[in-house]
């Protein structure tokens, strides 16, 4: 059966500055949708493995799809890089992260 | 510091007297706070309908709105069929789960008789915890006996109305506080 999971995705070279990057956007984000921001406590607790949230360095990234794959076996991941008004130089430094480290070491992972 | 008091019926006149009493303290002792009162008899609310609070129109979306852009909410409920009124409950309906996450909620209840004293604790306690909001444990219960000609008329009644004043304020600066010191914590 094809399978893909999907989530709010921002990558950077170490945790923080993925953390620093991502919050402005995610709580302004989810204040326009929802009503009220993204509480930090919470955000606080995304890049651990187990939460769904894609936010954090390139290797807790790659560890945290690995770990999806895992207990889904997807075939696909689609990652949502511009919510919350995410600027044009963030987006192209997350694409670059994503083909330079990411797809490369999922694939010789999983395949 | 924001701050919304509710007169959480559209029946009666005894809820609406000691809401607007509520006000007048807080603008006495606290005139540097902004005081909202939303008497729900002036204001025509919507059925929640499961859309988000600020896609409403009108008074819906002001009433829901005002709410949620307080830091801290007094709730003046009457007791009607043993429980608050439906249109208290109508306001909680239109507001999402966590509603009342980081402000503070106290409550007074207007009642005919003191039958249903424990009804905040069964009913309306357990509605704000769900909703996350840091709730002023005391409440202050006021019964016909001390209401005169639309006037509350128990002096110990308008002690209790003071404390009450207080004890939401003092909370809502000291919840405050923690919530900043906690946020400064992380480096994001």
């Amino acid at each position: 059966m094809p399978i893909a999971t999907t989530s709010l995705f921002y990558v950077a070279d170490t945790t923080k500055e993925a953390l620093q990057g991502m919050y402005p956007h995610i709580n302004g984000g989810f204040q326009a949708i929802r009503g009220g921001g993204y509480p930090k406590q919470q955000f606080a607790q995304a890049p651990d493995t187990r939460d769904a949230l894609m936010v954090g360095s390139k290797q807790q990234i790659i560890e945290k799809l690995l770990y999806q794959h895992e207990l889904y076996g997807m075939q696909r991941f689609m990652a949502e890089i511009d919510f919350g008004g995410v600027p044009f130089e963030k987006i192209m430094k997350n694409i670059e992260i994503i083909g330079n480290d990411i797809i490369p070491a999922i694939k010789y992972t999983t395949q | 510091m924001k701050i919304t008091v509710i007169s959480g019926s559209i029946v009666g006149s005894k809820t609406k007297t000691a809401m607007s009493k509520v006000v007048q303290m807080l603008e006495n002792k606290y005139s540097e706070h902004e005081v909202t009162l939303l008497d729900l008899a002036d204001y025509k609310v919507e059925f929640s309908d499961g859309r988000n609070f600020f896609e409403y129109e009108g008074d819906t979306k002001y009433v829901a709105e005002t709410i949620m852009g307080a830091d801290a909410i007094i709730i003046g409920t009457p007791v009607f069929q043993a429980s608050i009124p439906g249109t208290l409950k109508n306001i909680f309906d239109l507001l999402p789960v966590n509603a009342f996450r980081d402000k503070v909620v106290s409550m007074l209840v207007t009642a005919g008789t003191p039958k249903h004293y424990l009804m905040v604790e069964q009913q309306l306690k357990p509605i704000l915890a769900y909703m996350k909001a840091q709730i002023v444990q005391t409440y202050v219960f006021i019964e016909e006996k001390d209401f005169y000609r639309k006037e509350i008329t128990n002096d110990d009644v308008l002690f209790r109305m003071e404390r009450l004043v207080e004890d939401t304020v003092v909370s809502t600066e000291t919840y405050r506080s923690i919530r900043e010191a906690k946020e400064a914590k992380y480096d994001f």
